[in-house]
């Protein structure tokens, strides 16, 4: 039997957690809807927009809204950049898995170089905690919530309500129309490859502040995004929001009802189970256009 | 026939030419030392297996140089009338990243013997790590100093399997007479006796366990987390369990384990980590929203707590938290302090658990090969069950039965440090088991 105490807990944690998830999953899936690239390094963008906030704060003390808006400049940067440099010049999808996971490890030794693999941390840009619905919120959580949850709209807009969008979509659904209406499929993937890793980036600057950062920090969110991409429909906005919260919300009412152990284990099988039923996942439709 | 014997000529002349100059190659490289085998150079080899990129790593290495210059500065080390310097050799285990499997540890391990020719391998920090190592012990008849792992498993072997594993020496507790269970135990008892004195203290009766799902808590925290020895006796001393989890080692979000800790009203949480997540733990327990009078008291045998960074790692948050072990500034011999102030003056950071251990292996390890008269494995470890050294630490001692420090004297491994406004501040020690002095609450 559920104690009111522990729904509440579920209901709000499960909530923002989900929220957090979305926002990181989306990017990944954009990558995959519009590129049709498996990016296996995108985990460790958020490692390193995590110490690349550490760095300009904690050493070099800038400012925390400067730090903000020039690590996600930095970020979008970093990922046109790696369209171009790297991705742009691959065609096979294994050659594609084993470059972008061996640019992962590149990344992952750079941090360790310049940070050690000691766990560091970046202050709480909002302190304290906030009680909502009976239940104590971390008001660095919270606003991670809330900025995720307008990110998020955001996104939705930007790719169903401007012509940008409209040229993500086309290069989504067929290459080849999409050249033969004007659009530039290069242009376009590099702009989405920015826009994930900013995506990742921004994920990372809203929660990592609570936490500790390591230079591993990105494998668990990159098989995290992978799980709800795959949960989801591989490419699909709604699909990727809907399993962002099934996963969300299994991991927290594992972690307080069963065992924090189980947590993982658990979204993991939720998502084989799912795909048992449907292979295609949640939105996999959109997958065959 | 005069063309064949110009061609034998011609192909002799050759092979002459090369021979020539093969053995010129081959003196010159020994005439300039490249090919002199390591022990003609009278040189000792120590192997250091470490994590190099983690401070617990990077200070085990810096007091290890400190020591053998040190040594060498004073001559060396003198085997059968003849002086030798201590070398050092060093291989990254990486091992205090936890997704990093015991394999690389164990590779690091016979790179240290097969490539670079160590004699001894001092190392040791995450318990599986060694673990694997020590298997390989028997296999290469070399000394093991451990200077980090938590554990006393590896010391059971020595008791069990001698043979296989009598080349392993413990520097750190954990081990067979050197558990800090004792004074874990003693911790809630003291609290109690200040929370009679003092009524702003929460209930610190009802007991909250947080354990990393590690190797080295299974012991203490028991698997289910809660069921060991240790709780037993806790409860049969007056206290409740109320709250009882281990958490992966990637856990970065504890909300949920701080809402149900708050849901079941302990005021006492016994926190188990020797990783990142107990960085993020100690910051959202300070940014929870408790009731007043009813944040309960962090403690426990947190490897990074007692760790000079920590501090600046949780951005303070680490107010009244406290643990062990503790790198607290105490005279415990007279060789304490002026290592403390030594090492924090050469590297300007404060000497962690695993620099003392590495500083006292060194030293042990010099009088033992003092005594053996060479670095070979089975004669080295009669040496080394010889020991009997005041160090930077305490008193170390071993014998054929104990290859482990034992905490019955006074031993930098008593004490418990509270964070007090960036400072470590001792608190408690088993010389003073009832009562926890200095105390102020998170």
């Amino acid at each position: 039997m559920i104690t009111t105490e522990a729904f509440a807990t579920i209901m709000v944690y499960g909530l923002i957690t989900s929220l957090v998830y979305a926002l990181f999953a989306e990017g990944f899936s954009l990558i995959f809807g519009v590129a049709r690239m498996i990016d296996a390094a995108y985990g460790l963008w958020y490692a390193a927009a995590a110490y690349m906030a550490y760095a300009l704060v904690t050493v070099y003390n800038v400012n925390v809204f400067v730090t903000f808006f020039a690590t996600i400049a930095a970020l979008f940067s970093a990922g046109f950049v790696y369209y171009w440099a790297v991705l742009r010049r691959i065609k096979e999808h294994i050659e594609m898995i084993m470059t972008t996971f061996l640019i992962a490890l590149v990344i992952q030794n750079l941090i360790v170089l310049l940070f050690t693999n000691f766990p560091w941390s970046t202050p709480a840009v909002l302190p304290g905690s906030t009680v909502v619905f009976g239940v104590s919120v971390f008001n660095q959580q919270l606003s991670a919530a809330v900025a995720a949850a307008g990110l998020l709209v955001l996104l939705w807009f930007l790719i169903y309500r401007t012509k940008v969008g409209l040229a993500i979509r086309g290069v989504a659904q067929d290459l080849d129309a999409a050249v033969c209406v004007g659009i530039k499929p290069q242009q376009t993937m590099a702009l989405v490859l920015g826009l994930s890793t900013a995506l990742a980036g921004l994920a990372s600057l809203l929660v990592t502040p609570q936490s500790t950062i390591t230079p591993v920090m990105g494998w668990p969110m990159l098989t995290l995004a992978f799980a709800i991409v795959v949960l989801g429909g591989l490419g699909d906005y709604r699909g990727t929001l809907i399993a962002a919260f099934v996963i969300g919300y299994v991991e927290i009412a594992v972690q307080n009802l069963v065992s924090p152990l189980y947590a993982g284990a658990a979204s993991l099988i939720a998502v084989l189970l799912t795909l048992w039923i449907r292979p295609r996942g949640i939105f996999g439709k959109s997958v065959e256009h | 026939m005069n063309l064949k014997i110009s061609a034998i000529s011609r192909t002799a002349a050759v092979a002459v030419l090369v021979v020539v100059i093969a053995a010129a190659a081959v003196g010159g490289l020994f005439l300039t030392g490249v090919l002199t085998p390591e022990q003609q150079k009278r040189q000792i080899i120590i192997g250091l297996s470490l994590p190099l990129t983690n401070p617990v790593g990077i200070h085990a290495k810096y007091a290890a140089e400190m020591a053998v210059e040190e040594i060498n500065a004073a001559g060396g080390v003198t085997i059968n009338g003849t002086k030798y310097q201590l070398v050092l050799v060093a291989e990254d285990t990486n091992e205090m990243d936890p997704l990093i499997p015991v394999d690389q540890g164990v590779t690091a391990f016979k790179r240290l013997i097969e490539v670079h020719g160590a004699h001894v391998i001092v190392g040791g920090v995450r318990t599986d790590v060694v673990v694997a190592q020590t298997q390989q012990l028997s296999r290469y008849k070399i000394v093991y100093l451990d200077v980090e792992s938590n554990q006393r498993i590896v010391e059971d072997l020595v008791q069990s399997d001698y043979d296989n594993y009598k080349y392993y020496f413990h520097f750190f507790a954990g081990g067979r007479n050197s558990s800090a269970g004792p004074y874990i135990a003693q911790i809630p008892v003291a609290l109690r006796n200040a929370a009679r004195a003092n009524p702003n203290f929460p209930n610190v009766t009802r007991v909250a366990l947080v354990a990393e799902n590690a190797l080295w808590t299974v012991g203490l925290a028991g698997r289910p987390a809660g069921n060991s020895t240790f709780f037993q006796r806790l409860k049969a001393a007056g206290f409740d369990l109320v709250f009882a989890e281990l958490y992966p080692t990637t856990q970065a979000d504890f909300s949920s384990y701080l809402a149900r800790i708050k849901a079941s009203g302990a005021g006492l949480i016994i926190l188990l980590f020797s990783g990142p997540p107990g960085v993020a733990f100690v910051k959202q327990w300070a940014a929870y929203d408790w009731s007043p009078g009813k944040k309960p008291i962090v403690f426990g045998p947190g490897l990074l707590g007692g760790f000079s960074w920590f501090w600046d790692q949780t951005g303070g948050a680490a107010q009244g938290t406290f643990w062990w072990p503790a790198t607290v500034k105490v005279p415990v011999t007279p060789k304490t302090v002026p290592f403390i102030e030594k090492f924090t003056q050469r590297f300007k950071e404060t000497p962690n658990t695993a620099a003392f251990g590495t500083y006292d292996a060194i030293y042990v390890l010099k009088e033992a090969l003092e005594r053996a008269n060479t670095w070979k494995g089975d004669r080295l470890v009669e040496a080394m069950e010889r020991t009997d050294y005041v160090g930077v630490m305490g008193r170390i001692k071993f014998d054929r039965r104990h290859h482990g420090l034992n905490l019955a004297d006074q031993h930098l491994y008593w004490y418990f440090g509270q964070w007090q406004n960036g400072e470590l501040v001792p608190v408690w020690s088993p010389d003073q088991r009832d009562t926890v002095r200095n105390f102020i609450l998170p």
